[in-house]
């Protein structure tokens, strides 16, 4: 049977060398983690068949979001897991080499740049930020104290009912487009803040409620390279900041720390 | 408490590890069997999504999956169905 080899990611071997990986989990479940020194650098990967994991086959499976789901899921608990292990550059979902050989010629090309990423990862980590807003108390705060609207009330009230129907709908619009404002400045303000205590930043792109499935606005969705000692830090403002926006709708969600699946692009941002 | 210890293992929405591991980390061309393509969760048909996460349930009770929490699935496949009834 043909071999392939999945690649989890890359460590430093002096980190990785004398440690056990043989009772950990794998993408296929059957064969064990194998680690594959060169130079500086670790390759750790496991053999995958290509009857599960060959182009063809995976065409078909990556359609199937149930075993996309399932085996995402996994690749994202096995690098957990070696990051806890060593510092790692994490690869991405289903990256399968041809053989030994192949994997050789890629190691020979990138090791000196991976064993400086490796460097400069290390004792940092990966923290994502989601920050929503309940736009109600922003709405009516606006709606109650922006000095242009007071006055645009003031006027409509003067005018006849046909005219009254439609400015105050775009007197709606105009609180609508205060509130995003609003929005944004608290957003861009928190992140300046939190960019400080940061090594690196890399912003997501915001998802929309049919994905969030929630009621508040996602408003910033952003990953934070943060070196250990300041996370403590980092989080703390976090948590103040919760507190304190709690008033105005607002809701910071904190997950990590994650493999640093943003921060681990080379200078150019894919390896040829 | 710490904060670390506060925020640290917090669950994470599967619809974040999928946004994450199917886009980002280190992509290598050349030799590579397949490579996926950055799959935009914000495009995929919520339907499937959906009938993907009653499946990934079902394999959760079958012990398959098993440090999903069954609980957590359940949630996430409430704010889906949410999601398709408004859309």
């Amino acid at each position: 049977m043909a071999r392939l080899l999945y690649l989890y990611g890359i460590a430093l071997k002096d980190e990785v060398e004398d440690k056990e990986f043989s009772q950990m989990k794998t993408i296929d479940g059957k064969n064990n983690v194998e680690v594959i020194a060169y130079g500086e650098c670790a390759a750790i990967v496991s053999p995958v068949e290509v009857e599960e994991f060959g182009e063809e086959v995976l065409e078909v499976k990556t359609n199937q979001m149930d075993w996309v789901q399932e085996k995402a899921y996994l690749h994202h608990e096995i690098l957990m897991e070696l990051k806890e292990m060593a510092t790692l550059i994490p690869m991405k979902f289903c990256t399968i080499l041809e053989s030994e050989t192949s994997l050789e010629k890629k190691m020979d090309a990138h090791e000196t740049e991976w064993a400086i990423l490796l460097q400069k990862l290390s004792g940092k980590e990966e923290w994502n930020v989601k920050i929503y807003n309940h736009p109600g108390q922003l709405k009516e705060q606006v709606a109650e104290h922006h000095p242009d609207i007071q006055k645009k009330r003031e006027e409509i009230s003067q005018m006849s009912k046909g005219m009254q129907y439609l400015q105050k709908k775009k007197l709606d619009q105009f609180i609508d487009e205060q509130v995003v404002q609003e929005q944004q400045s608290y957003v861009n303000q928190i992140h300046r803040d939190w960019s400080d205590l940061c090594e690196e930043t890399a912003e997501k792109k915001v998802w929309n409620k049919s994905v969030t499935g929630k009621e508040e606005d996602m408003c910033w969705n952003c990953a934070y390279l943060i070196d250990k000692e300041q996370v403590e830090k980092f989080l703390s403002s976090v948590t103040k900041a919760n507190e304190e926006g709690e008033s105005t709708g607002w809701h910071i969600e904190v997950t990590g720390p994650w493999p640093v699946y943003h921060f681990s692009t080379l200078s150019k941002s894919e390896v040829e | 408490m710490s904060h670390r210890e506060n925020f640290v293992n917090r669950e994470i929405a599967l619809i974040d590890i999928l946004d994450t591991v199917l886009d980002k980390g280190v992509a290598i061309k050349g030799d590579i069997v397949i490579s996926i393509a950055g799959i935009d969760l914000v495009y995929l048909d919520l339907k499937v999504l959906i009938s993907s996460v009653e499946t990934l349930v079902q394999s959760a009770q079958d012990d398959l999956v098993s440090s999903l929490s069954s609980e957590n699935m359940d949630r996430e496949k409430e704010a889906l169905a949410r999601a398709t009834e408004r859309s």
